[in-house]
């Protein structure tokens, strides 16, 4: 058996997940009321038999797992089902609101993790209480805010979506960041360094840097789920033609195929990225061994 | 820091008293209309105005916290509890309990929360009341929430599981339900503590979020969600700036339970 820390073992925790989120969510779409009420069965054009062979159809799928099976063979052959609220097929739909959600996620993760680090980096190496309360009450006032009003006040300000969503992730990421940088740079090999003369940015780019990394990606991997929860509010307000926006939009018409789809295709990011941060952290944590 | 921790605990007390005395201190029932006064800016007779429906949004606004401020504790309490009980049964027997427990967390920890309550949320039969609606919504916060706080529980029973005092109870043969509940349960107060004020806010914010999408609290019962439901039509904050009541009455609660959440370990 694999042990725990390796990359084996994380994948297939991963692709575990992946198949048990799966599975709940196929079982949601069953469980919900209405599932097999087809709007076939009161046209009056169709006759008896027919309408027995639809209600034969939907019995089919009356047990979770064989749904699931469905499911899941539908998922590979690329076919996810029928929107209800947009009337096209699920897949496409996706195909053409992904890239926008992605360019805004990232532009977020990328402005709040920048914002963080720099913010970090000066509270700490300044080490003046002045600095640090006032990066402090920034950060807990944001945090204090639900996004979909940051969304709004980006709105008023006319910023980007992708200024709310650097908003949502920086409050969580600033504290992580100067709690890591202030323990690196109080290690006392910095001290040592430092004591040898090395110059201040050298101390800082080959020794604190890399001590203060691995737990900073763990929390990367974090924020990227965050940061795509976010997106639903920010999107609808800002209608902005994402996969948050269409999540808010079948949701309010009820459109589970939709619902559970994105909810998986996020769920396989959010499973990705935290994967993949566990395995850089390896890597990095065996380099420094 | 001590003075402002102090203020928010006393902003905290007020408000909370405010909105379980809305049925005293309210000038009129949240659902009242006045169809001549709609959309009404703040007067004698409205201190913060009224909304489209003429409704008196300050009695709203009390209304709503007290909702607010009794359903979120409540969904965290819901959700600590879930986490106490999974993460000490996973924590404490071990083996393939705990491998199906850290799964089952590593699953929730990894969904979008916010995703996963549109979902959840858009199953619930559409005739559903505005009290049904209420305990639905924060009974979702609390299914979803409970994952980090069982991981720390977990984490803190795994060690506390070879302890002198749980060694000694177990070997004057105490069982295993009764050395959890009398033996394990009280050491693991001030984590589950952390995790209950932890989660406070969080369901603030995450019901808030829901309200302002039109996801959360059906009308025509209010909460502090769904009040701010009307700040969609942003364009109109210029016009009409009270609208914005609601959302700072909210962030001033958040950020106070923050500073009491980060001084309360100091207190103690």
């Amino acid at each position: 058996m694999p042990s725990r820390r390796s990359p084996v073992w994380l994948i297939g925790r991963g692709i575990a997940i992946l198949l048990i989120s799966g599975l709940a969510g196929a079982t949601l779409v069953r469980l919900a009321p209405g599932f097999g009420v087809d709007e076939r069965s009161l046209d009056a054009r169709f006759s008896a038999p027919t309408l027995a062979s639809i209600a034969r159809a939907n019995e089919r799928d009356r047990n979770p797992l064989t749904f699931y099976l469905g499911f899941l063979k539908g998922l590979f052959h690329g076919d996810l089902g029928r929107s209800a609220v947009f009337g096209q097929p699920v897949g496409p739909l996706i195909r053409e609101r992904a890239p926008t959600t992605i360019r805004t996620v990232l532009e977020g993760l990328i402005l709040g993790w920048c914002a963080a680090l720099v913010l970090a980096t000066a509270a700490a190496v300044s080490r003046r209480a002045v600095v640090l309360a006032v990066a402090m009450a920034f950060s807990g006032s944001l945090l204090s805010i639900p996004s979909a009003l940051l969304a709004t006040v980006c709105l008023l300000l006319q910023l980007s979506p992708g200024t709310a969503i650097a908003a949502v992730v920086f409050p969580r990421a600033f504290p992580h960041a100067y709690e890591q940088v202030r323990a690196a740079l109080a290690a006392p090999y910095v001290l040592m360094a430092r004591a040898r003369g090395l110059a201040r940015t050298r101390v800082f780019l080959f020794h604190v840097i890399p001590a203060a990394l691995p737990p900073l990606v763990a929390l990367v991997g974090v924020s990227v789920t965050l940061a795509f929860g976010a997106s639903i509010p920010i999107e609808a307000l800002a209608d902005s033609p994402g996969l948050g926006q269409m999540a808010w939009r079948a949701a309010l018409g009820r459109d589970l195929p939709v619902l559970v789809s994105v909810t998986l295709l996020l769920t396989v990011i959010a499973v990705s990225s935290n994967v993949a941060a566990d395995l850089i952290i390896m890597h990095l944590q065996r380099r420094t061994a | 820091m001590k003075l402002l921790r102090k203020l928010a605990v006393g902003f905290l007390v007020l408000v909370a008293g405010l909105s379980l005395a809305a049925g005293f201190v309210a000038p009129y029932d949240y659902a009242r209309q006045f169809r001549d006064h709609s959309n009404a800016p703040p007067s004698h007779a409205f201190p913060l105005g009224t909304d489209d429906l003429g409704r008196d949004r300050l009695s709203r606004l009390l209304a709503g916290s007290r909702i607010s401020l009794l359903c979120a504790p409540a969904a965290a309490m819901a959700a600590t509890a879930i986490a106490a009980a999974i993460g000490m049964a996973a924590g404490y027997f071990g083996g393939w309990l705990d491998e199906t427990a850290t799964v089952l967390t590593d699953l929730f920890l990894s969904l979008p929360w916010l995703f996963v309550l549109l979902t959840l949320r858009a199953l619930l039969p559409l005739n559903i009341t505005p009290w049904a609606s209420t305990a639905a919504t924060f009974l979702l916060l609390a299914a979803v929430g409970w994952a980090s706080g069982a991981r720390v529980v977990r984490a803190s029973v795994a060690e506390m599981r070879f302890a002198g005092s749980i060694l000694h109870a177990r070997a004057c043969g105490c069982s295993g339900a009764r050395l959890l509940c009398f033996h394990l349960l009280p050491n693991l107060r001030p984590v589950l503590s952390a995790q209950f004020w932890i989660l406070v806010p969080v369901f603030l914010l995450t019901e808030a979020n829901l309200g302002l999408l039109g996801l959360g609290i059906t009308e025509p019962v209010p909460s502090l969600g769904n009040l701010l439901a009307d700040l969609q039509n942003y364009q109109r904050i210029q016009e009409a700036p009270w609208m914005l009541t609601p959302a700072l009455l909210l962030f001033l609660i958040v950020a106070s339970l923050h500073f009491v959440v980060s001084g309360r370990d100091t207190w103690e």
